[in-house]
């Protein structure tokens, strides 16, 4: 390999310069003029899409059962294992869900949860969907692990009887 | 109204009363400097900069200055204890020094009023900025740190290297005034600006005190993202900030030598009452169309500049000459990507300091042949 | 007033000076004679010799000095050594201070106060017109020749200290 001859060095040319610095100063004053493209966050919020997979939900049927039927598929399909579910049978004095047995206890640690929505897509009853909310921050690892209570939607049933008191 | 400076007592009096005002006025503008950059920066990166604490975050440095100064003021292990407390204290006593022979005239029944008016203004001020670089070197030797030495030595010849054409460039200057007097050179032919006349001093002054008080694109001190910063490495709290606060004093200072030397200082059109309204309308409208500021802070501001037409005419327009480098200075920092060390000597002493000289020559000849 | 300034002065001038040989630390030396400088730039002022006071302050402690601490802050804290001192050193001290401090005694017998002519103008005295006015009328050839010596010596001193090219 022969070697390569120098590369001449360009010749600054002041014009040139000068010009270039007209042109990266007009440009900043011209940036300053626009309007300001950034969010002030906790008051104004940037939208988010319609499946945006945030915190999770354990979802109802109209008349107040619960969907969750306690199979475990979520935790099962679960890449971090993040899901814990203990079902329980249904019986005839506290039905639960409509199938045999419901989830007696239901919970995901949120700080191991990739939010993947594996889960979502697992579920045979569509019992457990991802939702828009996404500010989950906390003071405690505690306070990371979502119990069913928190997961749960409200009572259909129960809102309704609370509005028409 | 007589000159209460002929009165030895009123004369003391006087000077103190200045003296304090100037220093508690020094540190709030020094601090509005501060925000005033951070906002304009923050603009020109099209975000808002401060705007949480107070209206549109109009006290935000007084809660900077709360926490730098209650903040722990850490000293490292094996410092040499003195020269790392008076560095910071030089660099501060320098700053304000300077500001002793800046004419920040008060017009007070006729006559003027300043802290010094000294024959040798300009000469006073290159020894007091000298004086800086011993702020930067014992700031650097002292700490006991490798990164803090280097820097140190960095600073300090970029900061004699610059203090050269700085000085040159105002030879012309006084060339054409015929003194160093600060006040004379202002009132030069009834404050016409110098730049009109010696315009590539201006361009020169400008550059080496860009260098000269190491801001951007020459603060190699500061660059974290290439150097381990430089020779405030190793201080923090209100160390910290006394350095923080001579380099904004500096700059601030250095705006108004500019103003001073090159603007005309406080000249201007005098105005009367109708046009001082005039402009406070203007300045109101201006505001509440830049959406910058709430109506009521609209208000306020047009109602302090309408207060100027009370107060007198030099103080505003020098204030408006000053802001307007300070803005400068804020735009080109914003703007430049920051010099390599060599290629700052070389800018130093390749470009600036022979075109200090041939321009020094030329005013000269083209001085006697004019006179 | 001018004699306290002046006393206050002269106290600096002699305790930086007096520092500069005691201090072991090379820092606190240099930084004992920056000291020095300074009381001796106001000892100027207060002689109504402005422009040799500020020259004084940008000359001598802006760039003089800053040099040294350049040479001391790369060679790092280096402190004097006792042992290093030659062994009859203290005696000749003493006898050199000595015979300097009677010298001096000697000559200040001598000395005779007077106040400024009166025909001197005190209010330019000093100032940087008459001395710019000096230098380019009656002093002129010194003045320049002066400079040429410094050139000579600082060219010289850039070919020696240049390293030879390949």
């Amino acid at each position: 390999m022969s070697a390569r001859p120098p590369k001449r060095r360009r010749t600054p040319s002041l014009g040139k310069e000068l010009v270039g610095l007209a042109k990266g100063l007009g440009t900043t004053f011209g940036e300053m003029l626009k309007p300001v493209i950034t969010v002030a966050y906790p008051e104004d919020k940037t939208p988010r899409s319609e499946r945006y997979r945030g915190r999770h939900y354990l979802r109802r049927y109209e008349n107040g059962l619960e969907r969750c039927i306690g199979c475990e598929l979520c935790a099962a399909a679960c890449p971090v294992g993040c899901i814990l579910v203990v079902a329980a049978e249904n019986t005839e004095q506290n039905r639960v869900s409509p199938g045999e047995r419901y989830a007696k206890v239901y919970e995901i640690n949120m700080l191991r949860c990739i939010f993947c929505g594996y889960c979502e897509e697992a579920c045979p009853v569509q019992a457990i969907v991802l939702g828009p909310e996404y500010e989950l921050s906390d003071t405690s690892r505690d306070k990371f692990i979502y119990t069913k209570e928190m997961l749960l939607e409200p009572d259909p049933i129960q809102l309704r009887a609370e509005d028409g008191s | 109204m007589t000159n209460l400076y002929n009165d030895p007592f009123w004369h003391w009096i006087v000077v103190l009363a200045a003296m304090l005002a100037l220093l508690f006025s020094l540190v709030t503008a020094t601090a509005y400097v501060v925000f005033l950059e951070r906002v304009v920066i923050g603009h020109i990166q099209r975000r808002p900069g401060p705007n949480r604490v107070g209206p549109r975050g109009f006290l935000q440095m007084a809660v900077d200055g709360i926490k730098l100064v209650t903040k722990e003021s850490f000293i490292p292990r094996n410092v040499d204890l003195f020269t790392y407390i008076a560095a910071p204290s030089i660099a501060v006593l320098a700053a304000l020094l300077t500001w002793s022979v800046v004419p920040f005239a008060i017009w007070f029944g006729g006559v003027s009023y300043w802290i010094a008016n000294v024959n040798i203004g300009i000469l006073v001020i290159f020894a007091i900025s000298a004086m800086n670089v011993y702020a930067i070197m014992l700031g650097g030797y002292s700490s006991n740190s490798k990164y803090s030495l280097l820097g140190g030595l960095r600073s300090a010849a970029q900061l004699i290297s610059y203090e050269m054409s700085l000085g040159l460039s105002l030879v012309p200057i006084f060339i054409i005034t015929g003194s160093l007097r600060l006040q004379t050179i202002e009132g030069w032919h009834g404050g016409l600006p110098l730049i009109l006349v010696a315009p590539l001093s201006f361009v020169i002054y400008l550059i080496s005190a860009v260098a000269e008080t190491n801001r951007a694109p020459f603060d190699l001190p500061e660059a974290e993202s290439e150097l381990v910063g430089g020779y405030h490495t190793e201080y923090s709290g209100f160390k910290f900030a006394m350095f923080y606060l001579a380099e904004y004093m500096n700059i601030t200072a250095v705006s108004a030598i500019a103003t001073v030397v090159f603007l005309g200082g406080g000249s201007g059109p005098v105005l009367n009452w109708v046009l001082w309204l005039a402009i406070a309308v203007a300045v109101f409208l201006l505001l509440l169309w830049s959406r910058f500021v709430p109506p009521f802070g609209a208000l306020v501001v047009a109602a302090i500049v309408f207060a100027f037409a009370g107060l007198d005419t030099p103080l505003f327009w020098f204030l408006i000459k000053v802001l307007a480098i300070l803005f400068v200075y804020i735009w080109l920092r914003s703007t430049l990507p920051r010099l390599r060390y060599d290629m700052l000597m070389q800018l130093g002493w390749k470009v600036l300091l022979p075109l200090s000289i041939v321009n020094v020559i030329v005013t000269a000849l083209v001085f006697v042949a004019l006179t | 007033m001018a004699t306290f300034i002046f006393l206050v002065a002269a106290a600096f001038c002699i305790a930086g000076a007096v520092g500069i040989v005691l201090f072991r630390d090379a820092i606190r030396s240099v930084l004992s004679l920056v000291a020095v400088m300074l009381a001796l730039s106001s000892l100027y002022l207060m002689l109504s010799a402005q422009f040799i006071f500020a020259v004084q302050v940008i000359v001598y402690s802006g760039a003089v000095m800053v040099l040294f601490l350049f040479v001391i802050a790369l060679m790092g804290p280096v402190r004097e050594q006792p042992s290093t001192r030659l062994r009859f050193q203290g005696l000749l001290a003493v006898i050199v201070a000595g015979s300097f401090a009677g010298l001096v005694v000697a000559m200040l017998g001598g000395v005779r106060y007077h106040a400024p002519d009166k025909g001197a103008v005190l209010s330019t005295f000093g100032s940087v017109e008459s001395i710019a006015y000096g230098l380019f009328t009656t002093y002129l050839y010194p003045f320049e020749l002066t400079s040429l010596l410094l050139l000579v010596a600082a060219v010289g001193a850039i070919y020696m200290s240049r390293r030879e090219r390949p």
